[in-house]
């Protein structure tokens, strides 16, 4: 694959003229995103709208991480936002912590709970899909369950009205969506991505080399939910109150974030933004606009980047024009 | 005591039933190497077409077997030509299949809602016009009784086909080691072909009996479904058709026991078992080596 001769050569002037290389990745991930987020509420004021892309942002890069560098698809990688928004919101509520502890506090668990799944890294990648989707279904019904209601809220919702702060969340959003972004780009310029990416493709000749892969997928996974889990506690206060079912969504921060990341090209750095931004809103326009065609619309659009653009945009742009990514 | 009793029948008439929802799909994955994830709306529409021919013709539920299985086996044609080939082709056909057909699930289901709206839909009980019985001081629905029935049928002509027939032996030899079936000159394109009409085909029509057996049909029982057909074959274990039974089997026991003590965590029981057998013994619960990466 890709990795063998390209990523080698990168490694290796990486080292060399390290800083002006990365300088520029970082040049052409950064500017884009403090553009979205700063000057894009001037020209649509609608600041749900660039929050909830942030969120969108964040989820794709955290699952760039795990699908994109070490090949293991959670297919419902939603189940950590939701739980991250859930254990933020019940910190708050239970125990009274301060906003931003309880932030920590749902990326924390979010950590704990992602633990559960690290055996499956050794497994052929469907355990890890199927396992993540029961874990989404049976989480959901926990949450949402009447007999604990009087900690979860159950299937009435929970409230933190008290902690709603909507403009220092949406500065937040925007300083963690910087942050993953910034370490993606790490990873893409580091060891470590350089070894994720090597045992996805032969993992037995990496641990030839002295790597150890299990402890370092188990590392890039950690990193991925705990950036979810923080989101998850970001979005939950941005809302104020939410219903089991608005976070425990499958299509919204499950498959949608998988469909981006696949549009934009999974294992690069700029894929995720690119494929976020471009299908959030048609997303939006088509939700609004067509409700009846959304299911319609993504699963045409799901079979198609399948069938057709298996390495998405960048991939394409990358095979037509040398050097441009 | 009796209702342990009474949930000791039921886990037992359905165990066959959970097992055929599950068998299709371990038999794609164990040809093909594709997870099929349209398997649950599949099963919906099987169980929406039972209920449009009940409906408008009156047609008993058993009688619309005749109609669905031939039907969703030629369905099932176009679709392997479709995906299947330039899947396999990928470079991790587990993961593409998983997405990919994610995507053709969200096709199907917005053609359900299309036709049959966002409503629940059953066929009553009375439908096959024979009474409950009485078993151990309960009434059983006749439905039971057919669909535990057509299950067995189901599961014998399976078990017929993988290791009575010539077909089904190279079944087993493209399952063993795909390779070395090629180079004996087996016909990987003939069986997957055959294999995959005859899952669409079990799946759709154990979907006829759904909405008298588990639930209401709708257009979103899709997800449900394909996760629970899922914990089935894990549970019993990944590509062997016939430990599905154990899975079956375990499901079925766990679903009705805590529908009974712990009604409200119905949903959530056999999920648990299934995440635990996933982590200790992925293989399931009787399974031998480990499938590594």
């Amino acid at each position: 694959m890709e990795y063998s001769e390209g990523n080698c050569v990168k490694y290796e002037s990486f080292l060399n003229v390290s800083l002006s290389r990365a300088g520029k990745d970082a040049l052409k991930t950064l500017v884009p995103l403090l553009a979205i987020f700063l000057i894009g509420p001037l020209f649509y004021t609608n600041q749900f709208f660039f929050f909830l892309m942030g969120v969108l942002i964040i989820s794709t890069n955290a699952l760039n991480i795990v699908y994109g560098y070490t090949g293991y698809l959670p297919f419902g990688f939603g189940l950590f936002l939701a739980f991250g928004a859930y254990l933020a919101s019940m910190s708050i509520n239970l125990i009274h912590i301060p906003v931003a502890l309880s932030i920590i506090i749902g990326g924390l668990s979010s950590v704990l709970l992602s633990l559960v799944f690290s055996p499956l890294l050794r497994l052929s990648g469907a355990y890890f899909a199927i396992a993540s989707l029961a874990t989404f279904e049976s989480l959901y019904y926990i949450m949402s369950n009447l007999s604990l209601a009087s900690y979860t809220g159950g299937p009435y919702g929970i409230s933190v009205h008290a902690a709603f702060t909507p403009n220092i969340d949406y500065y937040a959003i925007a300083a963690v969506a910087v942050m993953s972004s910034l370490i993606i780009l790490y990873i893409h310029h580091s060891n470590f991505g350089l070894a994720l990416k090597a045992m996805n493709d032969d993992r037995h000749s990496v641990e030839m080399c002295g790597v150890n892969s299990h402890r370092f997928r188990t590392y890039a996974w950690i990193i991925s939910t705990f950036l979810v889990g923080v989101t998850g506690g970001l979005y939950a206060i941005y809302l104020g109150f939410f219903y089991p079912s608005g976070v425990f969504d499958l299509t919204e921060f499950s498959v949608l974030v998988i469909i981006f990341l696949i549009f934009g090209g999974r294992g690069t750095y700029l894929g995720p933004l690119i494929g976020s931004v471009v299908l959030f809103i048609v997303y939006q326009e088509v939700t609004l606009n067509y409700p009846n065609y959304s299911l319609l619309v993504f699963g045409i659009l799901i079979v198609g980047l399948i069938l057709f653009m298996p390495n998405g945009v960048v991939g394409i742009l990358k095979k037509n024009t040398k050097e441009v990514f | 005591m009796s209702l342990f009793v009474d949930a000791l029948v039921f886990s037992l008439l359905l165990t066959a039933y959970f097992s055929v929802m599950g068998l299709g799909l371990n038999l794609i994955f164990g040809v093909m190497k594709v997870v099929n994830l349209a398997q649950g709306t599949l099963f919906m529409m099987g169980s929406f077409f039972a209920i449009v021919l009940y409906e408008t013709y009156r047609i008993n539920p058993a009688l619309s077997l005749v109609f669905v299985i031939p039907l969703f086996a030629l369905i099932a044609v176009p679709m392997y030509f479709a995906f299947i080939p330039k899947i396999s082709k990928s470079r991790d056909p587990e993961i593409a299949s998983f997405v990919l057909f994610f995507g053709v699930a969200y096709i199907i289901q917005s053609i359900a809602i299309s036709l049959f709206g966002s409503n629940y839909y059953a066929i009553p009980d009375a439908s096959f016009g024979i009474p409950s019985t009485k078993v151990a001081g309960y009434y059983v629905p006749f439905t039971y009784f057919a669909a535990a029935a057509f299950s067995i049928a189901s599961l014998i002509f399976v078990y017929l086909y993988l290791y009575r027939s010539r077909t089904g032996l190279y079944t087993r030899a493209v399952m063993d080691n795909r390779l070395a079936a090629i180079s004996s000159g087996v016909s990987v394109r003939s069986v997957s072909v055959i294999a995959f009409c005859i899952s669409i085909a079990l799946v759709a029509a154990s979907g006829v009996f759904s909405s008298q057996v588990l639930y209401s049909t709708s257009q979103d029982i899709g997800d449900i479904i394909t996760v629970t057909s899922f914990s089935i074959i894990i549970i019993g274990g990944l590509g062997k058709p016939l430990a599905t039974i154990i899975g079956g089997a375990v499901y079925a026991f766990s679903y009705e026991y805590s529908s009974i003590y712990l009604p409200n965590f119905v949903n959530v029981i056999p999920f648990l078992i299934l995440i635990v057998v996933i982590v200790l013994r992925p293989n399931g619960v009787f399974g031998g080596k480990l499938r590594e990466v």
